[in-house]
């Protein structure tokens, strides 16, 4: 009976709907009419309240809407400046900077107008004012002590606050000691006062906290955070105090030699020595809330942990082997080398790219350059470039953070006097192959190098050697006990322009620090 | 033009990249409800205030996490099963975007902007909600459904019996004219979609994976074509349209609205993916006109016109049309002049 019962021509449904779509079509005419435009704004500015290192390349600008690029290249201030380049993605624009930035400042950055891409509308729309602040890391350095109380003591100099701090205990004593990449803890063996004393090698593995903590900005590149971290409000992370010492590795069965920390921090590879067995040595593999695991490949000598953080670089035999490092939570330890470079006896430095490495040709198969060493450069392509040789030997050498200078440490026989080596400080660029001395260093067996993270100037120490020593005496690597020594920094850039156009200055004098210790290292 | 052909061919191929577990995920998951969820306990438990009732059928979506392709079948069945005219307008308009799958492609396709994943939910259940009250005003929905679909429905129930328990009597009914009469095979016949199913939940198992894996390969095979043409017009857009004619079309508040929204409905390309399809503009045009895509596309567009042909009458496809338009146009345009 339902389908045949009449049905009234209007039901309540299209009264309803009707009039509904009526009241819409008004309120659309109002919206149109009397609607008003929102000012574009910028969104997020990924480097907002951050401290920023050498490693962070680029900041974003996320706009709320797609912006007319030229008014915003045009209109964006950083003060004090900072040299790059724009490229657009959409609604995002990236600044990457020309040079790393300089470390121990405060940046502001400003967009006081701008226009979208909408402009051919009507009415222009407005901009919201858009300034946010961000800093450099501090620019700080840790050395070892070798007067007083700091005397084996990592310490830890804060340039930016002018401010000095003893981070290790007096009972220990520092061999080695490499910084986090976040320079908020250092990595570093030690032995303690009476092992040392009595000539022991019994070096454990530790950490310890150096007081910083710089709020980083998010990696580019890397994975957002899930959306319900991405609501909650963002706090700088809480400072830890300085000095907290953890165990990372022990030496009750084995004796802990050298060791290297990844670029990433999360892996560390020991060479180590059974106490019982001598022939029980090699590299062994040390990460995070795991046991130490033994690296089963050919003894070898001097290593480094590539860029990349998966690789080894190892001296074994006359030449340097490419080892792959096996993955966490592989069971597989035994490992054949990727590559060996026959040719190569040490390996300095490996760019912080990956594309080349810094190593050390000891000319054995050239009988013209015997008892010489030449310094090559090898990139991923296989291409190998000698940059210089020097008559005595290559100490160091370090790319700078855009890996376009090379700087060395090499000594030069000084012809009059035998046996005299001195030391010379030079820049090579990789490009140009031209090569510049920087600084002729007083004649001194050890010596150590270290370049800013931000690349702007280098510290060197000046060890002042004796013979005769006691048992409490600081020893050098050679083995000498060190009476004092002196720590130098040598800023490298004379003007701005020279710093992008690469081309460290050559008469620059190098400025004595007021405290005695050897070995600076930069905080990253 | 080698060099457009590619670039159409690249942004096609990464298309269908992004969208195709998405596809599969969603057709596994509404096959797998289909089967496993009791629809009669579901419509007895619906609210028969109009507006929560629309509000729920809206949040049903939950249960089915269907796109707009799948919805209609289940919408239909709603119906069939008594379910308030709210309900099952709230179900039919919301489903499509209230549903976990398709949230989660939002989220994933549209990470920067965060708000649009949000601005999403709440229109589609704003607009839903809305026309699914508008619908509540009619008590007897069968002069705006298809004779086909009438003649399969009971007598309206007088107000007490239907607020009663309603479902098993009448639905075994249901089941039963399915299966023994002849007549009733035709009329399947002439409308393929919307079979009304007999309950599935109760088969043994060996008969639900079956059924199940039928499903599967079926709506993957139809929403897949789709898919794949849905993405081909997408990069054919993308190419062939001067980037200056787009722009300009992007760029206005109003303009680029109804663009984007003129494109939902022609591309009809399934909810489950059109996020991804939507971000290929989101560099280009206003925040305002990608979410008039997301909200207004899955509701109603080309496609799902002549599925729900087989439902209601074209008076009534005109009043979900027009008012989903409006709403979708207003809620939008509010994003553009105030916020985006």
């Amino acid at each position: 009976m339902s389908t045949n019962r009449r049905q009234p021509l209007w039901l309540a449904l299209d009264r309803v709907a009707i009039s509904f779509m009526a009241a819409l079509a008004v309120a659309i005419v109002l919206l149109l009419l009397i609607g008003d435009r929102a000012a574009a704004r910028v969104r997020s500015f990924s480097w907002a309240e951050r401290q920023v290192s050498a490693e962070d390349v680029a900041f974003l600008l996320t706009f709320s809407r797609p912006m007319d690029h030229t008014s915003v290249e045009a209109n964006l201030k950083i003060t004090p400046p900072l040299s790059g380049k724009f490229s657009w993605a959409g609604r995002r624009m990236a600044y990457t900077l020309d040079v790393p930035i300089p470390y121990g400042e405060s940046f502001k950055i400003a967009l006081s107008k701008a226009s979208d891409r909408f402009i051919q509308t009507a009415k222009p729309a407005q901009f919201l004012p858009f300034q946010e602040q961000f800093q450099s890391r501090d620019r700080a350095f840790i050395y070892l002590g070798v007067a007083g109380e700091e005397q084996g003591r990592l310490v830890l100099f804060n340039l930016t606050q002018q401010a000095r701090q003893i981070l290790t205990p007096s009972n220990l004593v520092v061999i080695d000691f490499e910084p986090y990449p976040l320079g908020d803890r250092i990595l570093f063996s030690a032995t303690d006062l009476q092992s040392y004393q009595q000539g022991l090698l019994n070096q454990k593995i530790y950490t310890v906290t150096t007081g910083l903590m710089p709020y980083a900005p998010e990696h580019l590149g890397a994975s957002s955070q899930p959306f319900w971290q991405r609501l909650l409000p963002t706090s700088a992370v809480a400072v830890p105090e300085a000095g907290a010492i953890e165990t990372i590795l022990d030496s009750d069965t084995y004796q802990n030699l050298k060791f290297d920390l990844s670029p990433n921090g999360q892996l560390v590879v020991v060479q180590r020595v059974n106490r019982q067995d001598p022939a029980d040595f090699g590299p062994w593999i040390i990460r995070p809330d795991q046991e130490p695991q033994p690296l089963e490949t050919e003894p070898g000598g001097d290593f480094l942990i590539a860029p990349d953080n998966q690789t080894l670089v190892m001296l074994q035999g006359e030449g340097t082997a490419v080892i792959p490092l096996p993955e966490a939570d592989s069971s597989q330890q035994t490992v054949k080398p990727l590559e060996f470079l026959a040719e190569y006896g040490r390996v300095l430095d490996i760019a912080s790219d990956g594309s080349a490495a810094a190593l050390v040709n000891f000319n054995q198969n050239n009988p013209d350059q015997r008892y010489t060493e030449s310094l090559f450069l090898v990139t991923n392509e296989g291409e190998e470039k000698e940059l210089l040789s020097a008559s005595g030997e290559i100490i160091t050498a370090q790319f700078d953070p855009a890996n376009r200078i090379l700087y060395c440490l090499a000594t030069e026989l000084i012809e009059d006097q035998e046996y005299v080596e001195q030391p010379i400080l030079t820049s090579v660029n990789i490009e140009t192959e031209e090569i510049r001395d920087l600084l002729v260093l007083p004649p001194q067996r050890n010596i150590s190098l270290s370049l800013a993270p931000d690349g702007l100037a280098v510290l060197f120490d000046q060890v002042v050697s004796v013979n005769e020593s006691t048992s409490t005496d600081l020893r050098a690597s050679d083995g000498s006990a060190i009476s004092t020594s002196r720590i130098w920094l040598l800023p490298l850039f004379k003007t701005p322009a020279d710093r992008i156009e690469g081309m460290p200055a050559q008469a620059i004098q190098p400025q004595e620090l007021p405290f005695a210790g050897i070995r600076p290292v930069w905080l990253p | 033009m080698p060099n457009q052909l590619n670039n159409a061919l690249t942004l096609f191929f990464s298309l269908l990249v992004e969208a195709i577990p998405f596809l599969l995920l969603g057709v596994t998951f509404s096959s797998i409800l289909l089967l496993f969820v009791n629809e009669q306990r579901l419509v007895a438990a619906m609210p028969r205030n109009p507006l929560l009732g629309a509000l729920a059928g809206s949040l049903v979506g939950f249960l089915f996490p269907v796109c707009e392709c799948g919805n209609v079948p289940v919408a239909r069945r709603l119906l069939m099963q008594q379910a308030p005219a709210s309900v099952a307008v709230g179900f039919l308009l919301a489903a499509p975007t209230i549903n976990p799958i398709v949230i989660w492609a939002t989220w994933t396709a549209f990470r920067d902007q965060p708000e649009i994943v949000v601005l999403r939910v709440l229109f589609s259940l704003i607009i839903a909600t809305l026309i699914g009250w508008v619908f509540s005003v009619q008590k007897d929905l069968r002069p705006l459904l298809q004779p086909s679909l009438t003649r399969l429905m009971p007598e309206p129930q007088p107000q007490l019996a239907m607020a009663g328990g309603v479902s098993s009597p009448l639905l075994r009914s249901g089941t039963y004219l399915m299966q023994g009469s002849g007549q009733i095979v035709s009329l399947e016949a002439t409308a393929t979609y919307g079979l009304p199913l007999p309950n599935p939940v109760k088969k043994p198992w060996s008969a639900k994976l079956r059924l199940l894996l039928e499903n599967i390969i079926q709506e993957f095979r139809e929403l897949g074509a789709i898919l794949v043409l849905g993405s081909a017009i997408a990069a054919f857009v993308q190419v062939a349209i001067p980037r200056e004619v787009v722009l300009s079309l992007g760029q206005g508040p109003v303009t680029s609205i109804v663009a984007m929204m003129v494109l939902a409905w022609v591309v009809s390309i399934c909810s489950t993916v059109d996020s991804f399809f939507a971000l290929s503009f989101a560099s280009t045009f206003t925040s305002g006109s990608l979410l008039a895509f997301l909200v207004f596309g899955p509701m109603i567009d080309l496609k799902n016109i002549s599925l729900l042909l087989t439902v209601f009458k074209p008076r009534a496809i005109l009043y979900l049309f027009g008012l989903a338009a409006q709403l979708t146009f207003v809620l939008t345009l509010l994003i553009n002049l105030y916020l985006g």
